[in-house]
């Protein structure tokens, strides 16, 4: 199975921004020198025009942040985001917009008594879940 | 021509040989598409759509500048500009809806049209679960066409066996996942989704029809038959197909023929040379007390139109003879016996034999009535005629009319209802009709009481074997 090494703080970082946003729904950027381990995670605003029901990052800030990252010698490996009042998995839409070869890490009912936290690989054929490592 | 740096972002780097920026001469963003092209068609792909066109999800920056717009790809370049290309970062949960579907497509097959046509041909249920109004349009050939409003009501009068295969179909293929995932919890064990619905079928080639419909009125009108398993639609159009003869537009008559026109039986002829009088008003509800001296038949023509202009009515204010009997009787399907005497009453039976009719017969008398079905012609369990019962009429005095004998005015209107009950069974093809039984009433007692009646293998007009004998004289027959 694959796996993605992300480190417990960054995990409550992204947990604590989840219930944050909550109801809407909360995004960003995975960070690293190369797939497999998240080296820091970014929380970006949602830009969606309904964002209790999607995500959307503005390109621009993609773009900034990319150069910024290679600057240090890291790269954008992924994306998270949550999934306000649904499991973490992989929903029609981010099949539908995903891509290739992307570590998406998504948070599953951020703010119920069990909240979820699942990585998954988006390979060209599809979503395959991965183990987390710390 | 500019020397260009591409930067590729590293979900697409797997397109461009693992590089991050790639060096391409171009002078336009179009012509460097074009060179990327030539070198990482897979590149390309993911950020044009077959026609050519900027994807929605993947922008376009020349050096901070976010390209927009029609003229996008117009746009010139110079030497060192930097193109980046930019995936939209997108995605979400989705609403309720896009979760609850994505959440189906897990646990319902979907099938293309073809299969589904393949498997339909060997004994799987292609069931159309589209409204009537879509229904009309076209539906598959040999779909078994039910509305998801009554889904669950009514599918196991239409497909009695859980494990019969059931393919779903609706107008696009999301409305059938829902069906489906209500036929499983039903228990149908073997159910899938026609991937597309009847769009696809019908553009894929795969055969169907312009099914008869009610249309909208008929609809309405008949709306507590449409509830019906036994009527439905399909019945209901078989009674609108159906030609039932009423001899008779008096106490028995009236009564069948407003009921069967409200019921929506779409032939009603009427055989009566009499006409309306006042004395009649006390039973003959079809006729009205400013139709008085109006002919029988067309009082009740107009009754009939005035509570269902849709059923056709023909009139026949002959005398009905052994001479123009067989100039009627071949264009019903049924015939329903209201007649008061016993030489007419004989005549519809033997003519009835003749043209293998069912023959509803009706009979009052003070305060009793009885009612049975003569049907030798039935198939398969044939039953008796008249004359297996009374192979010869009582004596005159034996047998009085209602002018005679008088007779309570509600009477007639309970047997010929009766009457009119055993008719659209017998055009339904449902539930027992009165052959071989007589149904008595007593009014007085409140008493019903059945009576079986065999055939007579010897009868001399349904008899095993014998050949239709002719008609009689019937009055002289009858005057004994």
């Amino acid at each position: 199975m694959l796996a993605v090494c992300i480190g417990a703080s960054l995990r409550h970082s992204i947990l604590a921004e989840a219930r944050q946003r909550f109801p809407c729904e909360a995004c960003g950027f995975l960070l690293g020198a190369g797939p497999g381990r998240v080296a820091e995670v970014l929380h970006m605003a949602n830009e969606a025009t309904d964002p209790e029901q999607h995500y959307l990052i503005d390109p621009e800030r993609y773009l900034r942040i990319e150069s910024e990252a290679s600057g240090r010698g890291l790269q954008v490996i992924g994306v998270w985001h949550s999934h306000p009042i649904a499991a973490a998995v992989p929903s029609a839409t981010d099949v539908a917009q995903a891509w290739p070869d992307w570590h998406y890490l998504i948070v599953g009912y951020p703010t119920g008594d069990v909240p979820e936290l699942r990585a998954w690989w988006s390979a060209t054929d599809g979503f395959q879940e991965e183990v987390l490592h710390t | 021509m500019s020397t260009v740096i591409v930067r590729i972002p590293a979900p697409l780097r797997g397109f461009a040989d693992g590089r991050a920026e790639l060096e391409v001469e171009a002078a336009r963003v179009e012509q460097l598409l074009e060179r990327l092209g030539e070198q990482h068609i897979g590149l390309v792909q993911r950020i044009l759509t077959p026609e050519g066109e900027l994807r929605p999800f993947v922008n376009l920056f020349v050096d901070d500048q976010r390209l927009r717009g029609d003229d996008a790809l117009q746009r010139q370049l110079s030497p060192g500009q930097v193109v980046s290309i930019i995936p939209a970062v997108a995605g979400g949960a989705g609403s309720a809806r896009e979760q609850r579907l994505a959440a189906l497509r897990q646990s319902i097959v979907e099938i293309t049209p073809a299969e589904a046509r393949r498997r339909q041909e060997q004994g799987a249920v292609l069931l159309d679960v589209r409204e009537q109004d879509e229904v009309a349009g076209g539906s598959p050939d040999d779909a078994v066409r039910l509305g998801r409003s009554f889904l669950e009501l009514r599918i196991e009068d239409l497909v009695p066996d859980l494990e019969t295969p059931v393919l779903v179909l609706c107008g696009g293929g999301t409305r059938s996942l829902f069906a489906a995932e209500d036929l499983q919890r039903l228990g149908y064990a073997d159910v899938s989704s026609v991937a597309g619905g009847f769009n696809r079928w019908k553009d894929e080639g795969q055969p169907f029809e312009v099914p008869r419909m009610l249309d909208a009125a008929a609809r309405d009108r008949y709306s507590r038959h449409l509830l019906m398993p036994e009527v439905g639609e399909a019945g209901q159009l078989r009674l609108a197909d159906s030609r039932v003869l009423l001899v008779g537009a008096g106490g028995l008559g009236s009564p069948a023929a407003l009921y069967l026109a409200a019921a929506g039986v779409g032939t009603l002829g009427i055989v009566d040379h009499d006409v309306v009088d006042r004395s009649n008003l006390q039973r003959q509800v079809i006729h009205t007390d400013d139709r008085v001296g109006m002919p029988k038949a067309e009082s009740a023509r107009q009754a009939i139109q005035a509570l269902n202009p849709g059923v056709r009515v023909n009139l026949h204010q002959e005398y009905l003879d052994s001479g123009t009997v067989d100039t009627i009787f071949p264009d019903y399907d049924l015939v329903l016996d209201g007649t008061d005497n016993f030489a007419t009453r004989y005549l519809i039976n033997d003519a009835c034999i003749k043209h293998r009719l069912p023959n509803v017969h009706g009979a009052v008398f003070r305060f009793e009535g009885q009612v049975s079905v003569f049907w030798p012609a039935r198939d398969g369990a044939p039953g008796p005629c008249y004359r297996c019962l009374f192979p010869e009429p009582p004596p005159p005095e034996l047998a009085p009319s209602c002018s005679e004998a008088g007779v309570l005015g509600v009477l007639p209107g309970v047997i010929g209802l009766l009457q009119a009950v055993e008719t659209v069974k017998i055009l339904l093809q449902v539930g027992d009709p009165l052959v071989g039984r007589l149904l008595f009433y007593d009014a007085l007692a409140g008493r019903f009481q059945e009576m079986r009646m065999e055939r007579a293998p010897e009868c001399a007009y349904c008899g095993d074997g014998k050949a239709f004998p002719g008609y009689v004289d019937y009055e002289q027959f009858c005057r004994g």
